[in-house]
């Protein structure tokens, strides 16, 4: 696997998430994120960042897989987080593509579409 | 072990924002491809679809639950294995904390009485974040609406602050993907820190020893046998627990 880091969409996703976070001024855990990513989404909006980074680097990370932001889905920090770790890691594989396609047959199967 | 020559208070001292938000505790556990890669298996298929039943309803994308499935994997040593229990499973929390409704990681009450016999630092065992280390912790359990598949494997080595302060993990961790499968968490009782080594440890296996006696006793089973606790060994102190 050779992912390269797109630098548009990764700039893309980290305002966004930082937009998201912003959205949560009175929240000590969304500020807490924000503020330990700040350097890392100040890097990829300048496109300071050029080789990808393992998810298990990025700050937060436990936080989010333990399910600290959750509560905050409107809008979605954690959906903003994880579009972010995906562009740092160098977008989707194809393998990631094929996983979420069998999540959304699942889904569909849950929700009685399938 | 931790940085040496401070304690975990005047690690907390020093760095107070960033020990408070946890936001540097990493996990060293499985790659990010080996976690990927058992997402295509059976089992990592069986972990998704819990994760999609307990995220039904919600608007999250199936990205972000994938993400979500893999960092928890990821906090292990190993791939978890799936495995059918009908028992409680703990977790432990500085006390007055409350358990997240959404946090997937527990254990079995055997991994915390195997770690006490053994005489192992509860906090290095279990890999816990400083923030989750107090003087009293509150124990809570929940417990399966039925028979019910968890994913098991070995808790990873952790690192905080840049890696000054380093755990070695090693215990045994429950991963349960799917919250609703179980009840809520219920608080069962609370342990101490440090304990003397004659009457504390004895104080702690007991009030341990009398949630277990209950719970069996209650469901018409053995009582708990409390002589196979240990003391601990001279000058030993007992270690803190978090929030497993």
């Amino acid at each position: 696997m050779n992912q390269t880091i797109d630098p548009i969409k990764l700039k893309a996703a980290a305002a966004h998430l930082e937009w998201v976070l912003q959205q949560y001024p009175d929240s000590e855990e969304v500020q807490g994120l924000l503020r330990a990513l700040t350097p890392l989404i100040e890097s990829a909006k300048s496109r300071g960042i050029e080789s990808p980074i393992d998810s298990n680097d990025v700050p937060g990370a436990y936080n989010f897989a333990q399910g600290l932001y959750m509560p905050f889905e409107t809008p979605n920090v954690g959906g903003a987080y994880s579009d972010f770790i995906d562009e740092l890691r160098g977008g989707l594989t194809e393998q990631d593509r094929q996983i979420l396609a069998q999540m959304q047959t699942m889904r569909d199967r849950s929700r009685g579409h399938g | 072990m931790a940085n040496p020559g401070l304690t975990p208070s005047e690690i907390a001292g020093r760095y107070p924002v960033e020990v408070r938000e946890t936001n540097t505790f990493k996990t060293h556990g499985v790659s990010w491809q080996a976690a990927n890669d058992y997402f295509k298996t059976p089992e990592g298929l069986a972990y998704l679809q819990k994760i999609i039943d307990a995220n039904s309803g919600s608007s999250r994308t199936l990205s972000e639950l994938k993400n979500f499935a893999v960092g928890q994997v990821r906090s292990g040593l190993d791939l978890p294995r799936m495995e059918t229990i009908d028992e409680p499973l703990v977790k432990i929390v500085p006390r007055g904390e409350q358990v997240s409704p959404h946090t997937p990681f527990f254990a079995r009450r055997s991994a915390f009485e195997d770690a006490i016999a053994n005489g192992h630092n509860l906090s290095e065992r279990f890999g816990l974040p400083i923030r989750s280390e107090a003087q009293v912790y509150d124990i809570y359990q929940i417990r399966p609406n039925g028979p019910t598949e968890v994913f098991v494997n070995t808790i990873a080595p952790t690192s905080e602050l840049g890696g000054q302060v380093v755990k070695s993990g090693g215990a045994e961790q429950y991963l349960v993907p799917n919250r609703r499968l179980y009840s809520e968490a219920v608080h069962i009782g609370s342990i101490g820190k440090r304990l003397g080594a004659a009457s504390g440890a004895g104080r702690w296996a007991g009030s341990w020893c009398a949630d277990r006696r209950a719970e069996r006793d209650s469901s018409g089973s053995r009582p708990c046998a409390p002589h196979r606790w240990r003391r601990p060994l001279a000058g030993h102190r007992w270690p803190c627990a978090g929030s497993l």
